[in-house]
């Protein structure tokens, strides 16, 4: 079934990030700030009252939309939050706004400055404190478990998703884990929520980064090459563990039936991934329920480089959550832009032309994913 | 039946389990069982339901190992998370105790009994179902 994003109506015009990792001197809300600022620069766009919109995510250390506009003096059509307002959650509402007339033109604010967090599971309850589950990475531990059982993997497969993080962390200047990984500092470090590793668990980070979305009409005549929203995705499956498999997400493969059809597209066609990567699983269960390889296939997709920069598909290719910084999601729509526009520098994919973003949220209960094209 | 003036479902449940009693909440109405306790049958959204004895059977489905502390309410590692599927079809998370890490495998057999949760309150939990029999001989004997 096609969809209103493929006539191109809804570009993103500006991207804007900070440097990743420790700021003991600016707050969620002022590295929110630096990001937007940034952004609208990169967008040409110089009275920030042309911007109608503006959304930011509350939760996860975020930032509240109220306060945001009050600090800025702004009074857009919408402010605006989710309840589950990760990078590519909040990015689709935003392309809704606009898609729908609401507004013209939609800025996405996040910063997050929390040292010490325990990266505390959206929705947990009582019936989880009981038992001890706390940690959003023990839900990908456990899947993590019965994904190794299935299909016979070994400890390798995880730590060549961090090495691929990693090298791409080193090519990004504001990255927060530039340094290189091994394999053999990998396999020598203990498990932190076994069968996880610290190095397949997404550090929190301070940072800020900001979007801009606007029409088809004003994109066209602003400083930057449009990145327009081509198709999206989404299952929800809050029926946790009455669902079969669950932590292995298989309601990816929906978000996937849904985009690919309406785009006319498959994954032989995306020339760069990007994953909201809290754990290193992530991208695992994200390259067999897309279909960019089959069951129990990744281990082979991503040994020797297959998802590095020169690789099959590059994923994360500025270092993703597990060597840029976690701004859940954020970051990846950035360097999905500077990607399409190939602005990416040393870590351009050559003549990258779509692109594709896809998440999974909460106890692996929000799957989406968003297709992103230049023209 | 919970009296939701004085107690949630789950709050029932836990007192269920205080009482010694092995028993998950089912539909009156078409026999779906469900943890966690609540309200409604997410099945057929029936409001009546009654405590179903369970035999307390159940598989090994997924299982992490929390060896560094991550949150500071709970930093009494280490102790697992478990996914276990019950003979009765349903699956829930819990603490399987009386195994060490790494020593807990998808596909091992577990039996259920009372714990003591970490939050104080009692919960279903389990032991490797070899264990348990082996306990329950010394508890006889």
């Amino acid at each position: 079934m096609s969809q209103v994003w493929q006539r191109h109506e809804v570009a993103i015009v500006g991207v804007g990030t900070t440097r990743q990792g420790d700021h003991p001197d600016r707050d969620a809300q002022l590295l929110a700030l630096d990001a937007f600022q940034a952004a609208m620069a990169d967008a040409g766009i110089t009275d920030r009252h042309r911007i109608d919109g503006v959304l930011t995510s509350r939760q996860l250390s975020g930032i509240d939309p109220v306060q945001f506009c009050r600090m800025v003096g702004m009074n857009p059509r919408v402010t605006g939050d989710l309840d589950y307002s990760t990078g590519g959650f909040l990015t689709q509402y935003a392309a809704m706004l606009v898609a729908t007339g609401t507004c013209e033109t939609v800025a996405c604010v996040y910063g997050r400055n929390l040292k010490g967090s325990t990266g505390q599971l959206c929705g947990v309850s009582e019936y989880d404190l009981d038992r001890g589950l706390v940690n959003a990475n023990a839900i990908f531990a456990i899947g993590w478990s019965q994904y190794k059982a299935r299909h016979g993997a070994g400890d390798e497969l995880l730590g060549h998703v961090a090495i691929a993080a990693h090298r791409h962390a080193a090519r990004n200047p504001i990255a927060a884990w530039p340094e290189p990984l091994t394999m053999e500092q990998y396999l020598a470090a203990p498990y932190v929520v076994a069968p996880l590793r610290a190095w397949d668990i997404a550090r929190i980070t301070a940072g800020g980064v900001a979007l801009i979305f606007t029409r088809r009409e004003i994109a066209r005549d602003l400083a930057r090459k449009p990145v327009y929203l081509h198709a999206v995705g989404r299952q929800q499956a809050p029926r946790l563990y009455e669902n079969e498999d669950q932590l292995l997400c298989p309601g990816m493969r929906s978000a996937a039936a849904q985009a690919y059809g309406a785009a006319g597209l498959g994954p032989s066609d995306i020339d760069a991934l990007f994953v909201s990567d809290a754990s290193g699983a992530a991208i695992v269960h994200t390259l067999e329920n897309y279909g960019f390889c089959g069951e129990g296939e990744a281990g082979e997709f991503v040994r020797d480089g297959g998802i590095e920069l020169g690789g099959r598909l590059p994923v994360n290719t500025s270092g993703g959550q597990l060597g840029e910084g976690y701004l859940v999601g954020w970051l990846q729509h950035a360097e999905l832009v500077r990607q399409l526009r190939g602005e990416a520098g040393p870590r351009q994919v050559p003549g990258a032309r779509i692109a594709q973003y896809c998440a999974t949220g909460r106890q692996r209960e929000d799957l989406l994913t968003s297709i992103y094209v230049t023209e | 039946m919970a009296n939701p003036e004085t107690m949630s479902p789950l709050q029932a449940h836990r007192a269920e389990l205080a009482a010694g009693r092995l028993v998950l909440q089912r539909c009156d109405a078409c026999g779906h069982m469900r943890p966690p306790a609540g309200w409604v049958c997410p099945q057929c959204l029936s409001e009546r339901w009654h405590w179903a004895p369970i035999r307390g059977h159940g598989v090994v489905e997924g299982v992490t190992w929390y060896l560094q502390p991550l949150d500071p309410r709970f930093t009494d590692v280490p102790y697992n998370a478990t996914l276990v599927r019950l003979e009765e079809g349903v699956r829930l998370i819990a603490n399987v105790e009386g195994v060490e890490p790494g020593q807990l495998q998808v596909g091992q057999a577990v039996a259920a009994h009372v714990a003591t949760g970490h939050q104080g309150h009692p919960v279903l939990a389990f032991r490797p179902a070899g264990a348990s029999r082996a306990s329950e001989q010394q508890e006889t004997s």
